[in-house]
């Protein structure tokens, strides 16, 4: 299964979703496009409505209010069809544990609308995505945490999906494992549109070009992740700060000190022009550094220190 | 999904094989106690209110399979139905694959359907072995195999029963017991949905069915007691009487079909509202 009109309906878009529990609001009119063939990052702390809005994506809560659609076919009832086209991976993986990492997933594959067919080739093929070949047939109650996981995403693999939905597929993994992880989601996300929550900021960053955050149940930013990180700025380290300011605003940018030096945001003009007016003026110059907001800091103040 | 996935699945747990292992051994142990336990009273039995044909199976092979029903359908068929039917729904949520189920997708109401269906066809293996597994020692053990001899209690008169009617009958008695069955299964199906745990489910159908052992026990209820469940359990032997007593069996599979209907109404129903947070 290919994505068709790549570019045309997202792969997920969701509209002023909505979600309470009895007295309480879980997520609030929460809005978002995951574009096709995105690495899309759902960030957000603990009990922020991650999870909840993902199961309301797969069918498994109902929204109190709001559209759901997936792969640009409206959602209303649970268990609709186009999930065939979404592999997931909801918290925890889970797995009849008395049985071996193949035969759960060929039991996973005989289930479903249309089952998976060949059975045995697509299981092997994808316990050999998630480097588990050598473990399949022991029981799955011998895996680790690590393996557990990969043998989730593998699952989520079966119906060679369009679209995967993990929700923190790196939760609970020791440092190895992360990193095994980030590894596996930058193989798949060249065949895949990959919708993954996280409260791991780094995870994000690393494998993600487009993201949102979630804090309290609401959506409190969106965008790529060089859109959320904000402007690039540079650091220029002189020892001539009054001069090399009058050139900054000469050029039109803004400049404020720091020590040695100025944080300057240029406004759009080019750096290297900067430099030659800076020389050309007789600024004596030490460095120049590009600097971007880490997406943590801009994380941070989204939610607020306390809540991450 | 389909049956015989769910079907493979119960036929890779040990338990499924111990629960049917113990639906073979209790027919087993009356069998060979019978046969070479005590024998003072043998030849001599002590009728007394006993319906006739455990008179008659003291002597006679061919009454051990439905001695085997009377002895487990009371009790250790509704056990088994209750873990099995407890676990059907109840520990796919408990375990967490209950979600990965409903978002391949399975719709929630194929996948009830599908449950009861394995609860259905547990039910059914469960009570053919309690009577193959009699058969088995009846012939084998026993000096004597032969027609069952049957008469309604009081006349004196026996009529042996050919190999079909006795076969017929045999047929009638289990499918009798297996509705009965999947009637308590269904408390444990809807339960299981409703707790996500298996253990609450199956708690909740054995206390279910003291529950209503002690209410048809009393008097003073009676008026309740066809509503009752454990009112019809036994019904089925009126196969045993000559002719079949048909009328307490209709009334009995009306109530069994009522719970079943009833019950499974309400939990797909309530399955297809429900938050599946498990």
């Amino acid at each position: 299964m290919t994505a068709v009109n790549a570019d045309e309906t997202p792969a997920i878009s969701v509209r002023a979703l909505t979600k309470d529990y009895g007295h309480l609001r879980a997520v609030n009119q929460v809005s978002f496009d995951v574009p096709r063939g995105s690495v899309f990052g759902f960030l957000g702390p603990n009990g922020a409505g991650k999870t909840t809005t993902i199961r309301m994506v797969l069918g498994l809560v109902h929204p109190t209010a709001g559209q759901i659609a997936i792969l640009g076919r409206e959602v209303t009832a649970p268990g609709d069809g186009v999930l065939a086209a979404v592999g997931a991976l909801v918290e925890e993986p889970a797995f009849y544990k008395n049985l071996s990492g193949r035969r759960n997933l060929l039991l996973y594959a005989s289930m479903g609308p249309e089952p998976v067919r060949p059975r045995r080739e697509r299981v092997d093929d994808v316990l050999g995505k998630v480097g588990l070949t050598d473990a399949a047939s022991r029981k799955v109650k011998t895996y680790s945490h690590g393996m557990r996981q990969r043998l989730g995403v593998a699952q989520a693999l079966l119906n060679e999906p369009d679209l995967l939905v993990l929700d923190e597929p790196t939760n609970g993994l020791d440092p190895a494992g992360i990193r095994e992880m980030r590894v596996l989601m930058r193989d798949l996300s060249g065949a895949h549109t990959v919708f993954l929550s996280s409260h791991l900021l780094h995870e994000v960053e690393q494998v993600c070009d487009h993201a949102a955050v979630i804090n309290r149940g609401e959506l409190v930013a969106s965008g790529t992740v060089g859109e959320l990180r904000g402007a690039e700025t540079l650091r220029l380290e002189t020892p001539d700060a009054a001069d090399a300011a009058a050139v900054v605003a000469a050029l039109g940018g803004s400049a404020e000190p720091l020590p040695g030096g100025l944080r300057v945001d240029l406004a759009g003009a080019a750096p290297e022009d900067l430099v030659r007016r800076l020389v050309d003026a007789g600024v004596r110059v030490r460095a120049v550094v590009p600097e971007r907001a880490g997406l943590e800091e801009v994380y941070l103040q989204l939610v607020g220190e306390q809540d991450a | 999904m389909s049956l015989s996935a769910e079907v493979r699945k119960s036929a890779s747990r040990l338990r499924t094989w111990v629960m049917l292992g113990l639906v073979a051994l209790l027919p087993t142990i009356f069998a060979f106690g019978t046969r070479y336990g005590d024998r003072g009273d043998r030849g001599r039995p002590d009728a007394g209110d006993a319906p006739f044909f455990l008179v008659e199976t003291l002597r006679n092979g061919a009454g051990v399979p439905f001695v085997a029903l009377v002895i487990l359908s009371s009790f250790l068929l509704p056990l088994v139905v209750a873990v099995h039917s407890g676990d059907a729904l109840g520990g796919e949520a408990a375990g967490g694959t209950l979600r990965y189920l409903l978002v391949r997708p399975v719709r929630r109401a194929r996948l009830y359907g599908v449950k009861l269906a394995s609860v259905t066809l547990f039910a059914a293996v469960a009570t053919v072995v309690t009577l193959l597994v009699g058969l088995l020692w009846g012939a084998a053990l026993f000096p004597t195999f032969r027609p069952l001899a049957i008469g309604s209690a009081g006349a004196p008169r026996l009529v042996p029963l050919g190999a079909w009617a006795y076969s017929g009958r045999a047929a009638v008695a289990g499918g009798y017991v297996v509705v009965a069955l999947v009637a308590l299964g269904s408390i444990g199906l809807l339960v299981g949905m409703l707790t996500a745990s298996p253990g609450a489910a199956n708690g909740v159908v054995i206390g279910a069915l003291i529950a209503m052992q002690i209410v048809n026990q009393i008097d003073a209820l009676r008026r309740v007691h066809p509503l009752l469940l454990t009112h019809w359990l036994m019904e089925w032997t009126n196969v045993l009487q000559a002719p079949v007593r048909w009328q307490p069996m209709l009334k009995g599979v009306v109530c069994f079909v009522a719970y079943i209907a009833g019950l499974t109404s309400v939990g797909l129903w309530s399955f297809q509202k429900r938050d599946v947070l498990s």
